[in-house]
């Protein structure tokens, strides 16, 4: 028990961000995304114990949050939109104006983000902005490895365009 | 490689949780305390009910009316058998006593018939003769009606011997009938041939001949009636 304590004390660390934001990215609202972030957590903790023999634990959170986004964005009757103003950037050191020109610059990537498809936006969440190698990534969207690497390719492109037409 | 793209993207690394909350959903997770963790497991009725009083309600509402429609079923299926047991028991008696008198009954209605035919073959007057043989068809029939009804209400308590009996019966019934068409058939078809020898007014001719057609189409009784018309 300790062992699978100190396991799992490893995994939420390495990767607790990468699921925040890989949520928050699908919900904005930093509320939510926390509520689901511990959600997934809980949940994971819960099914590490009772299963001893999850083949990739990163996979498996992936595919966690994946599912309560689904529920959640499912049952939701109001959604409230949280611009990223709102957003808390990491380093408080930055000052005001710095903090707006970042927010800004992020509004817009989000923004060419949201024209893709959900699996193009996880390939790309996934990939860039939480360096997860190729295979975790298909083992969490359930699809093989080479599809993965054409989604990303692809995905890559629309993104590009999309941010032509955003700085537009 | 799209670099720039990247670039861009990676911007986006800038989203993350505010360190306090991340550690402090570490410490809840692992020591349990996460309402996730807590929640009671789906059979945890008594757990849920615990925070639903909603749900608490209708547990006791199907706690109650289980218990309510056990008992009920409890009894009833007591009573019913109680009821049964009492109709068996009337019921063989009654059966019983139901068989014995129509088998009596048979057994007047087999002399009827035995008598009715010995009747049949030593009448001279043509009329009588057909009224006698309409009466032994009727017994006969009434006889077989009887049998079935007793057959439908036995519901298997009738006596084997019984049974065998009134198969019997049966069967002689059906025979008696067979008997008593054949006769009569024979009687009537005799009939027409003794008239067609006589000599008959127009009148008479004709319903001889309507007779005749009746007897050969098979229209038994209308050929009887016709004959009963011809004046002698």
């Amino acid at each position: 028990m300790v062992d699978l304590t100190k396991q799992f004390s490893k995994l939420y660390d390495d990767n607790v961000v990468k699921i925040y934001r890989f949520i928050y990215l699908k919900v904005e609202s930093k509320q939510v995304a926390e509520d689901l972030t511990s959600q997934v957590f809980a949940k994971g903790w819960a099914r590490f114990r009772a299963i001893t023999d999850i083949k990739n634990p990163t996979a498996y959170l992936y595919q966690i949050a994946r599912t309560e986004i689904v529920d959640h964005l499912r049952v939701r009757t109001k959604f409230r939109m949280v611009s990223l103003d709102n957003v808390e950037v990491a380093d408080n050191k930055q000052n005001l104006a710095e903090k707006q020109a970042i927010n800004s610059d992020l509004e817009g990537v989000r923004k060419a983000l949201k024209q893709l498809d959900e699996d193009e936006q996880n390939v790309l969440i996934m990939r860039y902005l939480d360096e997860q190698p190729f295979k975790t990534i298909a083992l969490a969207l359930d699809k093989n490895e080479g599809a993965i690497r054409v989604m990303v390719h692809r995905a890559l492109k629309k993104l590009k365009e999309g941010l032509g037409d955003v700085t537009k | 490689m799209e670099f720039s793209t990247i670039k861009q993207l990676k911007k986006l690394q800038g989203v993350k949780p505010e360190i306090e909350w991340t550690k402090s959903l570490k410490e809840q997770i692992l020591k349990g305390d996460h309402y996730y963790l807590n929640a009671p497991a789906v059979w945890d009725v008594f757990g849920l009910m615990k925070r639903s009083w909603v749900l608490s309600s209708v547990v006791a509402l199907l706690l109650v009316s289980s218990g309510f429609f056990a008992y009920t079923t409890y009894i009833n299926k007591m009573f019913v058998q109680d009821l049964l047991a009492r109709l068996n028991t009337t019921n063989q008696s009654i059966n019983q006593t139901k068989l014995v008198a129509s088998l009596e009954e048979m057994k007047t209605s087999l002399q009827v018939i035995s008598g009715s035919l010995d009747n049949l073959k030593l009448a001279k007057n043509k009329k009588e003769a057909l009224v006698t043989a309409s009466v032994v068809k009727a017994t006969a029939k009434y006889g077989q009606v009887t049998v079935q009804n007793i057959r439908a209400s036995d519901g298997g308590v009738v006596d084997g011997k019984v049974l065998a009996s009134l198969n019997e019966t049966e069967k002689q019934f059906q025979n008696m009938e067979k008997m008593a068409t054949a006769v009569q058939n024979e009687f009537i078809a005799s009939l027409i041939a003794d008239l067609k020898t006589r000599s008959l007014t127009v009148n008479n001719a004709e319903l001889l001949k309507k007779a005749e057609e009746d007897f050969t189409a098979g229209r038994i009784e209308e050929a009887a009636m016709g004959i009963s018309w011809i004046n002698q």
